[in-house]
């Protein structure tokens, strides 16, 4: 009689339910959580900078291109400038100049979108062909042509960034009211004698702008890419305004001396990075296909 | 014994002028596949007061009579004519017949699952429908009558409910609450589509109940769509019948049932379980409707039916009165003068 070796039995494990009792949702944890708080960090920052900052951002505070060290962080630039205050007063710019953007596409492409997928036919066709148009330029270029021909400065980068945008939100919004516009709820509305406006205005609204907000927040570190860009190439912010864009090609001009570049080039990268955190958060949160 | 019908007058139904007229009414659905008749000339007096069934397969052209009478269809040819109270409906202005949906005739659809906002309360909706038709109405008022309109359609804790959100509701209670959209503003005519489809038995019951108290304190017009003819028994005066975008048989509920003409009604009454026949095979009417895009010549039902002969499938028969109701069969009522 040999002993029975020990029956291996299956360890059950309880499957981690993905959205159990007192779970957070989806955008305030993880790498979304991360995204807020480097975004609320950022604003806090944006806000509060004259109030605590020893240097101005455009007063020449010390010799020409120090490298980082313990006064100046991240070291100065060529015209003697503390790199650390101009990186932070950057985002007095990219910030509002992303919420303006975002805010005025979102909602020029509601408006457009709405009557578009709502009212369909000849309205729709125009309007679609109109974004159609827009959206074969590929955003940059079309944003640099708006911006040159309207004159380099920041106020005219925003107006191109705004005509370029809003054909995206148009065309989500567009989509989701089609379909919203068809669901049962939408009949028998109207079989009660809504009128159109309110249709669409408490029952397909509603029900269509999750895709929209969720977009936007992704957007939001796009546009700060975008102004950047534009300002880099001489069309946006003009020197010496401490923009991040600006700031690059200044720092492109001192090549050896990296930390010019780099300041700004890594704020844009917590910006970016942690308003796509946030805004697949968002998506997470809202997917009605996650919640199995 | 067999009379000319010009008209479908009902018999035995109240002798006012209708309130709801349908002539000849004619819907197309223009698809990839060619266009589909759809409805093909129905003629339909509804009376102040009385219940009328109108009983059919799926895809009998009963609901789209009704959606096309309140201008509902998109992308839907209509012909003929609907007139509510002398107003022709048929061709209004939009901004014209949303005056006439919902405030002089209402429609409770199918599902209660998805026919109310999941994004508003209740209440909210209620007060939305009542302000749709009376704009000056206060938010106060409305709100006194949401809670009175769920109390009348038997809501328990109607001050409650009205803040609740349509996912918190049952379907019933959710049908309930469609029931309360559709008279919160007094409309004359009610056209319930298929209102307990969607239902468990037990409060498909309760539903049917409610509809019947409710059009017989209001003195409402109601239209029952329907393929339940069990529920037709207990709910309406009148019955029409439809097969193939085409009313075959029409007349009061209880001479229908006790003398079905069309040999369509008959299948359809045999295929009712009974209590007294039990341990019976239950029938079923052979074969399927035809498709709306290629049509039989002659009678439509020819094909199913066990009466057919020859001449059904040469020319399709028009209604005609017999002594109980009034049929479309060339067998069974052959008409006296072909129009």
């Amino acid at each position: 009689m040999t002993a029975l070796p020990p029956i291996a039995l299956p360890v059950v494990v309880e499957p981690r339910t993905r959205r159990g009792r007192g779970r957070r949702p989806a955008w305030r944890r993880g790498p979304a959580l991360v995204g807020l708080v480097v975004l609320a960090l950022w604003v806090l920052v944006a806000l509060t900078l004259p109030l605590w900052t020893p240097f101005g951002p455009l007063d020449p505070v010390d010799k020409r291109l120090l490298s980082p060290n313990a006064h100046h962080w991240l070291g100065t630039d060529a015209l003697g400038r503390d790199v650390f205050t101009r990186v932070l007063w950057g985002a007095r710019t990219s910030l509002p100049v992303a919420a303006i953007v975002i805010l005025a596409a979102v909602i020029i492409g509601t408006i457009i979108g709405a009557v578009s997928g709502f009212f369909g036919g000849w309205i729709d066709a125009v309007l679609m062909r109109f974004v159609d148009i827009t959206m074969a330029f590929p955003p940059i270029l079309l944003a640099m042509a708006i911006t040159a021909s309207l004159g380099p400065s920041i106020r005219n980068a925003v107006i191109a960034m705004i005509l370029v945008w809003w054909p995206i939100y148009a065309r989500l919004l567009r989509a989701q009211v089609i379909a919203v516009r068809q669901r049962d709820f939408v009949d028998s509305a109207v079989a009660i004698g809504a009128s159109r406006w309110l249709i669409l205005r408490r029952y397909v609204l509603p029900m269509s702008y999750t895709p929209v907000l969720v977009n936007a927040t992704m957007d939001f570190g796009q546009v700060v890419l975008l102004v950047a860009s534009l300002s880099f190439i001489g069309l946006g912010a003009r020197p010496p305004s401490p923009e991040w864009g600006a700031m690059i090609t200044e720092g492109a001009t001192n090549f050896y001396q990296w930390w010019i570049a780099a300041g700004p080039g890594l704020a844009i990268l917590l910006v970016v990075l942690a308003f796509n955190f946030v805004g697949d958060g968002l998506r997470d949160t809202f997917d009605v296909r996650d919640d199995s | 014994m067999i009379e000319q019908a010009v008209a479908p007058v009902p018999t035995g139904a109240p002798t006012a002028e209708p309130i709801l007229r349908l002539r000849d009414l004619r819907v197309t659905f223009d698809t990839v596949g060619g266009p589909a008749r759809a409805v093909r000339g129905v003629s339909l007096d509804v009376f102040p007061g009385e219940a009328v069934a109108v009983v059919g397969e799926s895809g009998s052209g009963k609901s789209v009579t009704m959606l096309a009478t309140l201008g509902l269809l998109r992308g839907a040819a209509v012909s003929g004519s609907a007139t509510y109270r002398g107003t022709e409906l048929i061709g209004l202005a939009p901004s014209r017949l949303r005056h006439v949906r919902g405030a002089k005739i209402s429609m409770v659809f199918q599902d209660p699952m998805t026919s109310l906002n999941p994004v508003l309360t209740v209440g909210r909706q209620l007060d939305m429908v009542m302000r749709a038709h009376n704009p000056d109405m206060s938010k106060k008022a409305t709100r006194a009558r949401a809670v009175d309109l769920l109390d009348q359609v038997a809501i328990a804790q109607a001050a409650r409910r009205c803040d609740a959100y349509p996912h918190e509701l049952s379907g019933g209670m959710r049908q309930r609450v469609m029931i309360a959209m559709a008279i919160a503003n007094e409309p004359e005519v009610l056209i319930a589509d298929e209102p307990t489809t969607a239902l468990d038995v037990t409060v498909q019951a309760q539903i049917m109940d409610l509809l019947g108290r409710l059009q017989r304190e209001r003195q409402l017009s109601l239209v029952l769509i329907t393929h339940d003819l069990g529920v037709v028994a207990g709910a309406a005066d009148r019955l029409a019948v439809m097969y193939a975008g085409k009313l075959v048989e029409h007349g009061t509920v209880p001479s229908v049932f006790a003398e079905p003409g069309h040999p369509y009604t008959r299948g359809l009454l045999a295929c009712l379980p009974r209590l007294d026949r039990r341990g019976e095979m239950q029938a079923a009417i052979p074969g399927i409707p035809p498709s709306p895009l290629s049509l039989p010549p002659g009678c439509p039902f020819a094909p199913r039916c066990p009466d057919a002969v020859t001449a059904c499938t040469e020319h399709e028969p028009v209604l005609v009165r017999t002594a109980t109701s009034t049929i479309a069969c060339s067998v069974h009522a052959p008409a006296a003068v072909v129009r």
